[in-house]
């Protein structure tokens, strides 16, 4: 049972040990820095859209985490991935419908060709 | 796309606010007339980089004088032999230069296009000594490990005085941000089979507008590639911001005798999808605040941005640079010690003595090890005493 025991604690060693390694290649290397314009550039959030619709209950084996999950890397781009330059002002809308935005208000909104995902 | 601004930059003479004398030099951001010794502020009112009011209204592309084409005369780049680099140099006050990166002496007979003259500078705040003792204070932690090589070159090599290019763009934009996410709902531990989870999902959709103010992007297109593999430009990227709001209308008098700046080699076009994907990274950041409730995390599957309107200038930023250049088996790898000229903030690389590092990785692992010695000693006994007892 000791010699059990030793055999972890010789195991654990060599993983603190390759661990403390990578540690100080790391800090050496300072291979992670990079500008974060997430939280150093400046900007105004002048609107949010968002939507959140249930699609399923899922039972599953594996991790508990959505795979691929790309929320804690924002400076990685998106399987999909577009960027449209608008030269023009987007057309306002007709106004004729309750709750269409009209003038000024329709600056936030987004033409049809960009909608979909 | 539109060229909505063509402002020129500033090359006229600029003349003492106190005696009218043409000659001047820098003192930080102060010019100091080398006649009456007066030192004034030059005027910074009016600069479309001070101006963030109506980035809301920003339509098209505005590209001013700086960031579109155009040469300069008093500014000489050369091209470095060794490494490549564009070096430039102000040949009213200097004819010789080295290489901030690779330290190559650098000759006039290799001049190449100068590029355009930029739209603003944002002088240097940080003097030398203190760059240099910010730099040793960050060395300091990295000591240990440090190749001897470059202990040595480190001690005594100067640092350089740089101006790299930068684009400084404004920008109006939607980004819109479609993926899925998961809500942890518990968890069964089973005895005999992997655990089993209950997990909600959700098609989850973002769409913000943003206004954009100086975002700074590197407009020289060799630092802009970030391969941290085989460079270290990384650490040039990771000083940033800089507080552009101050930066002054380009005055070739800035670059000094012992200043080199970075010729811009990159195009607003090109550019374009660089900010794109910076509004994307900007966007992320914001709605994360949304998706706290998501305890299994999201995954982005587009992302979409929409540029209303940019305004785009071009500015040269101060930064103080150590280089040292590494022989490794894949090959030679440049490490850098970077200052931020204006807010003295360090990002460094220091090439690692491998051989010190595993030692030191092995030493605490053994030290862990050690403690098995008296377990498998106490299992031998004890194997040795049942032994006897059998006997």
């Amino acid at each position: 049972m000791f010699a059990s025991l030793g055999l972890i604690v010789i195991i654990v060693g060599a993983i603190v040990g390759q661990s403390r390694y990578a540690r100080i290649l790391a800090k050496q290397r300072n291979a992670e820095s990079r500008y974060m314009p997430e939280y150093e550039a400046s900007y105004v959030p002048r609107g949010l859209r968002r939507t959140d619709t249930f699609v399923s209950h899922l039972s599953h084996r594996g991790g508990p985490d959505i795979d691929n999950a790309n929320d804690a890397a924002p400076h990685v781009r998106a399987a999909y991935f577009r960027a449209v330059a608008l030269d023009v002002p987007a057309p306002p809308a007709p106004g004729v419908l309750p709750g269409v935005p009209t003038g000024s208000d329709a600056v936030g909104h987004v033409p049809p060709d960009h909608a979909g995902a | 796309m539109t060229d909505i601004t063509s402002t020129a930059p500033s090359n006229g003479v600029i003349r003492c606010t106190a005696c009218g004398a043409s000659e001047t030099r820098p003192d930080g951001e102060w010019l100091v007339c080398a006649y009456c010794r007066h030192r004034w502020l030059p005027q910074r009112t009016d600069a479309p980089w001070q101006s963030d009011g109506d980035i809301g209204t920003l339509m098209g592309t505005e590209i001013h004088a700086g960031a579109a084409a155009g040469t300069g005369s008093r500014l000489v780049t050369l091209e470095c032999s060794g490494c490549g680099a564009e070096v430039g140099i102000n040949t009213d006050l200097n004819l010789h230069a080295r290489c901030h990166w690779c330290r190559h002496e650098l000759s006039l007979n290799a001049p190449v296009d100068n590029g355009a003259v930029p739209d603003a500078i944002l002088p240097f705040a940080i003097s030398r000594e203190d760059a240099q003792a910010r730099m040793w204070s960050y060395v300091a932690s990295r000591w240990e490990f440090a190749t001897a090589g470059f202990k040595a070159d480190f001690a005594t090599y100067p640092i350089a005085a740089v101006y790299l290019p930068y684009f400084i763009v404004d920008g109006n934009v939607t980004v819109r941000l479609d993926g899925q996410a998961w809500v942890q709902k518990g968890a069964f531990v089973r005895r005999d089979a992997p655990d089993l989870y209950e997990t909600d999902i959700y098609a989850v959709m973002r769409e913000a507008d943003l206004e954009v103010d100086d975002l700074a992007i590197e407009a020289r297109s060799t630092r802009s590639r970030l391969y941290s593999a085989v460079s270290t430009t990384n650490i040039i990227n990771a000083l940033q911001p800089f507080d552009v709001k101050n930066a002054l209308p380009f005055d070739a008098r800035y670059i000094g005798p012992d200043v080199n700046f970075e010729p811009r080699d990159t195009e607003v076009d090109t550019a374009m999808s660089t900010a794109a994907g910076l509004f994307a990274t900007m966007a992320r950041g914001y709605v994360a605040q949304t998706l706290t409730g998501y305890t299994g995390h999201t995954r982005w599957d587009a992302e979409q941005v929409a540029i209303r309107g940019t305004r785009w200038v071009s500015m040269l930023l101060p930064v103080w640079l150590y280089g040292y250049q590494e022989s490794t088996p894949r090959g030679p790898m440049m490490h850098y010690i970077a200052v931020n000229g204006r807010t003295g903030e360090v990002q460094g690389s220091v090439p690692v003595d491998q051989g010190h590092a595993k030692a030191a990785g092995w030493k605490l692992g053994l030290a862990i090890a050690a403690f098995a010695i008296p377990c498998v000693l106490i299992d031998v006994v004890l194997f040795a005493a049942s032994g006897l007892a059998a006997h």
